[in-house]
């Protein structure tokens, strides 16, 4: 229940005697109140700094640390105060969700100290008030992908450079190249020839000079196709090797074959394998040459040898539905834009924008502030639709480029701290992430336990006493509907329910006077039929109270552990039923219910 | 030291103009003159009223919210008004401390005449002294719509004026069709199930 609210059960029980004269039924007995305890002052001792309050303050939330008799363990016996040896400037914002009911996160404060303070006083994060809470999930985000990059840091490193396979030692000198001579030896071989066979596709393509008996231009790499080829191979190969050297090396080398950069190395050297296998035939020569485009992806081969790349390789992928939006929005403008132009320009003469899709380009280069000036629209519609266009072009690019930027910028700066750490790590002793962990179950634990507190208990009562009054109870809504449905059955069998109302014994009221003796209850075995719906039901107030508690409640689950089991009889024959309803005293006709339950209270 | 409220023309301006009234109580040896609480309790009682209702009155929609918050499942804003109307003794639309006080002082420590007066106070709506069917059926209807939709058994919509009837026959002596205040506590005196359960809130504080 909230803290403040909570203060005013005592008004709303002593308001209840304004139900007792219309009550229809006796009232149940309040709970015993163990804890007469006066209220008094508590003195918190937090690492010097005392902090003093109400004791029932702290006992309003009877499921954390300080609410519960789990603080008599740090009661301070010579001071006579309660000693912890914690933060006292987190302490304060804990002590303030005690006396306000609102949690509150200060900025300034690092978000896992935050956490251990909470985990270790048992109160859970979540009900951290509005104002501080997305500031606080924001942290906690920023932090997890901290300590994830950590632990891959750690997968990484922690395998001991003895005692390792061959393959092993392989696919971690592949990883990291600075672990062993060789590998870096390796490292800048294969960058070196990445390099030689880009600048050998790039050159190749220039003109070189004319054939002393032709007037054209060849390129260079016709002119000394021997030479480019033999470059060529010597690439491929050394690519081929390694290739095959990282795939035998892989750990799991279906992974692997999956992983970009293996489908990069596939496609960078394919070409030239195919190229081999077919010979000098015009028909596949065309295509063959498409192969060779191919080529240009042994630049990507660059990205293990540039962190900054795989960033921004990384970074287009956090931002794929950025940039999906991006895409999306343009695509729409474009082709309204295209159409409207299209429309626009039918009537002028001589038009470069004879087709729809033939405007696209135009409406591509306009919003992209390009301006080609091949398609320019001559009508002033057009005119006054391509500006139009060109303004709104501007504005839907800018929308979704700040958030890749701050993007890029989070994650650059994440891997410059891994960088860091990396190094430092050598240095200082870390903690390991289990301990972290750890307290958190812990304070989970602590918090899933759920003891009645008085006030549930006085609350219970207080509702139990408005049930009294009407002769109602409270359900839950599926009882609710079952029980509905049970009604309409009965109704069916019309007149045997109407004797059963009409019956001077009244039923209804058996429970109240029959739990309290406790007499044994002997179903009555003959009448099968009628015991139709034997229901056990976990007894609805309790449950329904739960319930009622779960939504007052924003700290703590409330779990009831006890279910109250009531077999509740639906007794169509009143002959029956009086017979067993041994003791003969006198009812009062209730015309209500004809239920007959034994409660196991 | 009661300070004034002016006349708000417009609602919205209302709420701005009631979170500048504020309202100290008296003191707490005049209080505890008027009440049967000891120092503490009527300490701790303040505490509870002034963390909930900082401006020191309560109104009657914080009133409803406050109450309506121990009877989620049903609709306790009706019967909210009539206690609201029970405390409120000198009908200014707040409830001020003491009022809130006084009432307690009866309800948990008066006798069982003083608890019997004050309710029938509250069932009492145009305090005439008199209850009349129509004001007795209003308190009933408010009192089942607190139990709400889902019920066991279902609430019929006779309900009510059923429970109204079984009242009246009980209560209403000479048949006149209204309850006066002898009738009323000379009633309940004789039945035993009421006159047990005005002791049953005794110790709540």
């Amino acid at each position: 229940m909230a803290a403040g609210v909570a203060a005013w059960l005592p008004f709303a029980r002593a308001a209840a005697i304004g139900w007792m004269p219309v009550a229809s039924t006796p009232m149940p007995m309040p709970p015993q109140d163990k804890r007469k305890a006066q209220d008094g002052l508590i003195i918190l001792n937090v690492s010097g700094t005392k902090f003093q309050t109400w004791r029932t303050t702290l006992e309003r939330y009877p499921d954390t640390l300080l609410g519960s008799t789990e603080r008599d363990f740090f009661f301070h016996e010579e001071t006579n105060e309660y000693f912890f040896d914690r933060d006292p400037d987190i302490f304060r914002h804990i002590l303030n969700f005690y006396r306000t009911g609102k949690l509150h996160y200060p900025r300034q404060e690092c978000i896992s100290a935050y956490d251990e303070e909470l985990a270790f006083f048992g109160i859970i994060p979540e009900i951290i008030g509005d104002c501080c809470y997305e500031e606080y999930k924001d942290r906690r985000r920023e932090n997890a992908e901290r300590l994830q990059d950590d632990e891959e840091m750690d997968m990484n490193n922690d395998v001991t450079p003895v005692n390792l396979t061959f393959r092993e030692y392989l696919w971690r000198a592949f990883e990291n190249p600075h672990t062993s001579t060789l590998a870096l030896v390796f490292y800048y071989v294969t960058g070196f020839f990445i390099a030689i066979s880009v600048m050998a596709n790039v050159v190749e393509t220039v003109p070189c000079g004319s054939l002393p008996n032709r007037s054209k231009e060849i390129s260079c790499g016709d002119r000394y196709a021997l030479a480019f080829f033999c470059l060529d191979t010597a690439c491929v190969m050394i690519f081929t090797v390694e290739y095959l050297l990282r795939l035998i090396a892989a750990p799991s080398r279906y992974k692997f074959m999956k992983s970009v950069m293996s489908v990069i190395d596939v496609v960078a050297i394919m070409p030239y394998y195919i190229g081999l296998v077919m010979t000098d035939n015009d028909q596949v020569s065309g295509a063959f040459v498409t192969l060779r485009v191919f080529r240009v992806f042994r630049i990507f081969k660059f990205s293990r040898h540039s962190a900054g790349l795989r960033i921004l390789g990384y970074t287009l992928k956090s931002c794929a539905s950025e940039l999906g939006f991006l895409l999306f929005s343009l695509t729409m403008a474009i082709i309204i834009f295209a159409t409207v132009m299209f429309y626009a320009e039918k009537g002028s003469t001589a038009s470069k924008f004879t087709s729809i899709p033939a405007a696209f380009w135009y409406t591509i280069v306009t919003m992209t502030t390009l301006g080609y000036g091949d398609m320019v629209p001559k009508t002033i519609v057009g005119k006054v639709f391509g500006s139009i266009c060109s303004l709104s072009g501007v504005l839907v690019i800018a929308l979704p480029v700040p958030v890749i930027v701050s993007n890029f910028s989070r994650i650059y700066h994440q891997s410059q701290r891994a960088e860091k750490r990396r190094a430092q790590r050598v240095l200082a002793p870390r903690l390991p992430p289990s301990f972290a962990t750890a307290s958190k179950e812990a304070g989970q634990a602590l918090v899933g336990k759920a003891p009645s507190p008085p006030f549930e208990s006085q609350h219970h009562h207080l509702l139990h006493c408005l049930e009294k009054t009407t002769n109602h109870e409270f359900v839950d809504e599926q009882t609710f509907q079952a029980n509905c449905m049970e009604v309409s059955v009965m109704n069916k069998s019309g007149s045997r329910t109407s004797s059963v109302s009409s019956s001077p014994h009244g039923l209804g009221s058996c429970c109240s006077r029959r739990h309290r003796k406790k007499s044994s209850f002997s179903l009555p075995s003959t009448n099968n039929q009628e015991l139709s719906t034997i229901q056990i039901r976990e007894r609805p107030v309790a449950n329904s109270r739960a319930s009622l508690n779960a939504k007052l409640d924003e700290t703590v689950p409330l779990k009831c552990d006890e279910p109250y089991i009531t077999p509740s009889m639906v007794s169509l024959s009143a002959p029956v039923v009086t017979s067993s309803d041994g003791d003969g005293s006198t009812t009062t006709a209730y015309s209500q219910s004809n239920i007959v339950r034994v409660s196991a209270l | 030291n009661h300070a004034l409220m002016g006349s708000y023309e417009n609602s919205s301006d209302s709420d701005l103009e009631l979170s500048t009234v504020r309202h100290q109580p008296e003191g707490l040896d005049q209080l505890q003159a008027q009440t049967k609480f000891t120092r503490k309790e009527l300490q701790s009682l303040y505490r509870g009223f002034k963390n909930e209702c900082p401006s020191g009155l309560v109104d009657e929609e914080t009133f409803k919210s406050i109450y309506s918050q121990f009877f989620p499942q049903g609709d306790a804003t009706t019967y909210a008004h009539f206690l609201f109307n029970a405390f409120d003794m000198d009908r200014n639309g707040s409830i001020r401390f003491e009022d809130f006080v006084i009432g307690l002082s009866v309800l948990l420590r008066g006798s069982v005449t003083e608890k019997l007066n004050w309710a029938f106070n509250l069932y009492d709506i145009n305090k005439d002294g008199y209850i009349t069917k129509e004001e007795m059926l209003a308190i009933m209807k408010s009192i089942y719509d607190m139990m709400g939709r889902y019920t066991y058994p279902c609430v019929r919509d006779e309900a009510p004026s059923e429970h109204v009837d079984k009242f009246f026959q009980k209560m209403d002596r000479n048949r006149d069709g209204v309850v006066t205040i002898e009738e009323f506590i000379e009633t309940c005196q004789k039945d035993e199930n009421i006159m047990n359960s005005m002791q049953l809130f005794e110790n709540v504080i």
